[in-house]
């Protein structure tokens, strides 16, 4: 599946992003792929449902994984 | 699967520095001053020059300049600026913050809109759409095989 990332730049500044097509908790990896491009920081991110279809396991290595970059 | 993202351009704040901002004059009484999300002085700046502010002066913490309704002033507060305009009612000055604020994301737009299409081949993708929407400008960018 092909990698495509989805940038949306508002007026007042903010930037909606979506990153897809990454397999399973490297959609996070992704992230840093955006913060790259848009020379940007993350405010908030959200895997989208899609993520709620993975098996308990996949969740639980990206939420920690999630934890620990919320803490870098 | 898919991830969704929130992100703040170099230059302007997370909102939680604006709340912080905002508690920190509540405390000291300075309500007078407006803060808004901006980090970086020169943006302040030039986002004064583009409202055609003149007389612009910028410090690490402080940016001054005249506008067609009077001397503007910016200081830190944290980790963003807060303006008032001096002499004038507290509402005229809120809104001359909220002016500078905005011209201060149209700039980050542009540029951040730049950065992102000079970047993507660097990064490995390549931008298979663009589209302006209400202002908002769109871009689809996919990997490179």
């Amino acid at each position: 599946m092909t990698r495509r990332l989805s940038v949306s730049i508002r007026p007042d500044g903010t930037i909606a992003a979506e990153a897809s097509g990454t397999p399973g908790p490297d959609c996070l990896e992704a992230l840093e792929q955006l913060k790259a491009l848009l020379h940007a920081e993350v405010e908030a991110s959200k895997p989208t449902p899609e993520f709620a279809l993975l098996p308990e396991t996949v969740q639980d290595e990206a939420a920690a994984r999630q934890r620990l970059e919320g803490q870098a | 699967m898919s991830i969704g993202a929130l992100l703040i351009p170099l230059g302007m704040a997370l909102i939680g520095a604006v709340t912080s901002a905002a508690t920190k004059l509540e405390e000291q009484g300075r309500t007078e001053l407006t803060p808004i999300r901006v980090s970086d002085p020169q943006l302040v700046a030039a986002a004064l020059e583009s409202l055609g502010a003149t007389n612009v002066a910028v410090e690490e913490h402080l940016v001054t300049a005249t506008t067609a309704t009077g001397v503007i002033r910016f200081e830190r507060v944290g980790q963003v600026f807060a303006g008032v305009l001096l002499g004038a009612p507290q509402e005229a000055s809120a809104r001359a913050a909220a002016d500078v604020e905005a011209a201060a994301g149209r700039l980050a737009q542009a540029r951040t809109a730049e950065l992102a299409k000079a970047q993507a081949a660097e990064l490995g993708f390549t931008l298979i759409e663009e589209r302006t929407e209400q202002g908002t400008i769109n871009y689809v960018f996919e990997e490179i095989a």
